[in-house]
């Protein structure tokens, strides 16, 4: 591209930019006139990025009809207010269905912002004037610490509850009996390896049907001697759980009635979705597929 | 006066017979005729979903998520739709919301007829399972319209759907439910209030509701032991708040509560539900394009997710944990009749032995989900 033309680029973008289209569409040279337009674009782009990240708006107002967008947009942001006061009404009333959907939209949005900031405001209490409420993760964590001593790791529970093993059964106890949280129900048990070098760790998602609320609980095991303790005996359901996080990972869950192998038979070799797994040759004399490399 | 005890027969149910719905091994104890022990034994049809999920991108999850719950493959593709779209923070328009119900609520539909047909095929009714299956097939039908496949869809993308609604088929759609409403009363005056049925079913494999909330179960299976929990409307996703429905749950009508025939009559009640639904959501289904959220390249923050959805079966759980890569560093599913077949050993002991394929039928289990 010769000097001339680029500097010819540069101004009728930056004319473009700031509304006059003119300039770019009067330009003889196809070739120049499309690189302009290329150039235009890519401007517009980036303006649009930096704006997104720079406002903390949540909508934007639509460049083509600004009167009337802005008019419906105000009009969001009144009945969203409403609704997050208390008055969900107002937004159930709104005729126009369009218009309606985006509104509940927005709330949603609106109100996971101010769950996130909730949750921010939280890790820095003495700015908030008005102390917020304690999320139901820092109540868990306070009462384990409370009633068993040193089994946190971490003082980051935002998310989700870092345990130590060790006191595992006598928690799980608590936390299902614990009027204040009743987590009668035992969702989910993930297995998770960390990487090569590191930890396995157990994922257990607590739910209580009572109250309707969940927690994550996270809880690190050795690599080389991967042990926790057990709570089939206090959601049944972990029973199953547990057999099938001990297969995928070769976690020994210790007091376990019945640690086998359950979805693999039982004379399978290693721990199949460990990140180090190599499958076994030949099983029975049937050759075991292996996955290929550069699979995607 | 001692007691005096037999022998045990050990007796293998499967892993090849009808009544096991697939490839199910129950190891069986038996005293005479009487059950003292059930073991599932399963891993028939495993086929390391999870360790695939790891090696190929979040589009390529989509299928492989069909093929666990091949009977209700709309409602699985729609829990993982909704699980990555919430790791990404992802928002579809409206119309794609109103379509992912309209489909999900007719494929439970479909499980449902599948479930209650292969159910009263167990306790010997030969006759309904056709009747079902003659309307199964209609809704197969109107999905082969939508996207080309019967049985395994491959549908709800994240961020869309891969087609939108073809011309007309919100009237074949509700032709159809015109069609299927008065079918429901026949049903059940063919086998739901059918003597032998009930007495096959009614006071038959009770689950009392604490030990189906200890061992996990959800679905029909929760709510026939009369515990009203659905997520659609307790822990509400897409936009299921905006329909007007009941959860229906079992009142032990014809024996006691949480009983094989009241599993068996949530499932008959739900149906009706969901017709309820997919009125509602044709009627509103706002006009747009399907594939405008669609993303070009699904890359995840680095962050984990669990997201529960309710599938015909019950809870169907995704945990994602993604590593900003467009490839998942874990991905687990928690499958809802995987709970609901390790509650199998706790409630068929005790019973005769044609009973415990009652039991069996009225888990409605599938064991591509089980196994994965």
């Amino acid at each position: 591209m010769s000097d001339e033309q680029a500097k010819l680029i540069q101004e009728a973008v930056a004319k473009a930019l700031a509304g006059d289209m003119d300039m770019i569409n009067n330009i003889e040279d196809r070739v120049t006139r499309s690189k302009a337009k290329a150039a235009l674009v890519k401007a517009k782009r980036e303006a649009k990025k930096s704006s997104a990240t720079e406002s903390e708006k949540p909508t934007s107002a639509p460049p083509v009809k600004p009167s009337a967008g802005d008019e419906k947009l105000s009009f969001i942001d009144e009945v969203v207010a409403k609704a997050l006061a208390g008055d969900m009404d107002a937004i159930n009333n709104i005729e126009d269905r369009i218009t309606r959907s985006k509104a509940k939209a927005a709330l949603v949005k609106a109100k996971r912002e101010a769950k996130k900031a909730a949750v921010t405001s939280e890790e820095t209490p003495q700015v908030e004037s008005i102390p917020a409420e304690k999320s139901l993760n820092q109540k868990v964590a306070e009462a384990i610490e409370k009633k068993f001593p040193s089994s946190l790791t971490g003082d980051d529970v935002d998310g989700h509850i870092q345990l130590k093993g060790d006191d595992w059964f006598n928690i799980a106890h608590y936390l299902k009996d614990n009027p204040d949280f009743l987590f009668d129900s035992l969702q989910c048990i993930t297995g998770f390896d960390l990487g090569l070098e590191n930890d396995l760790e157990v994922r257990y998602n607590l739910h209580s049907m009572t109250h309707n609320h969940a927690i994550e609980i996270r809880i690190q095991t050795d690599r080389k001697n991967p042990k926790i303790p057990s709570v089939e005996q206090v959601w049944r359901i972990g029973d199953w759980f547990e057999r099938e996080t001990y297969d995928m990972y070769g976690i020994i869950f210790e007091g376990h009635r019945n640690m086998t192998r359950i979805l693999l038979p039982d004379d399978w070799e290693g721990w199949p979705l460990l990140k180090d797994y190599e499958a076994q040759e030949t099983y029975h004399g049937i050759v075991v597929p292996k996955v290929k490399e550069g699979w995607e | 006066m001692g007691v005096v005890h037999g022998d045990l027969m050990t007796l293998n149910i499967g892993p090849q017979h009808p009544s096991t719905h697939g490839v199910l091994r129950l190891r069986v104890k038996t005293d005479g005729e009487i059950i003292s022990e059930v073991e599932p034994v399963i891993g028939y049809l495993h086929r390391c979903f999870e360790k695939h999920c790891e090696n190929v991108t979040y589009e390529q999850v989509i299928p492989y998520t069909d093929r666990c719950d091949y009977i209700a493959a709309m409602n699985n593709n729609f829990g993982y739709a909704v699980a990555v779209e919430e790791l990404m923070d992802l928002h579809v328009p409206d119309r794609v919301e109103h379509i992912r119900v309209i489909v999900s609520e007719l494929n439970r539909l479909a499980s449902h007829l599948l479930a209650l047909g292969t159910f009263g095929l167990d306790v010997g009714a030969f006759t309904p399972f056709l009747y079902m299956f003659r309307d199964r097939e209609r809704i197969l039908d109107l999905f082969e319209v939508l996207c080309g496949a019967r049985l395994l869809y491959n549908y709800i993308w994240v961020g869309g759907l891969s087609h939108d609604f073809p011309k007309g088929f919100e009237e074949k759609i509700i032709d159809f439910l015109d069609y299927f409403e008065p079918q429901l009363d026949e049903y059940n005056g063919i086998l739901t209030y059918n003597k032998i049925f009930i007495e096959r079913t009614a006071d038959v494999g009770v689950l009392p509701a604490e030990v189906a909330i200890s061992y996990g179960v959800t679905g029909p299976n929760l709510r026939g032991s009369g515990v009203k929990w659905d997520l659609r409307k307790d822990d509400t996703y897409s936009i299921y708040e905006q329909f007007d429905f009941n959860i229906p749950v079992g009142t032990g009508t014809v024996g006691t509560v949480g009983d094989c025939w009241d599993r068996y009559y949530v499932r008959m009640l739900e149906m009706t539900e969901s017709i309820k639904i997919i009125r509602q959501a044709v009627k509103a289904l706002p006009s747009g394009d399907v594939h405008q959220a669609l993303p070009k390249k699904i890359r995840p923050p680095k962050g984990s997710v669990y997201k529960r959805t309710e599938s015909p079966r019950g809870d169907l759980g995704y945990y994602i944990e993604s590593d900003g890569s467009p490839v998942p560093y874990r991905l687990k599913m928690r499958s809802p009749a995987f709970t609901a077949l390790s509650v199998m050993g706790e409630i068929a002991s005790g019973w005769m032995m044609s009973d415990v394929l009652a039991i069996l039928g009225s888990l409605d289990i599938v064991l591509g989900e089980i196994d994965r």
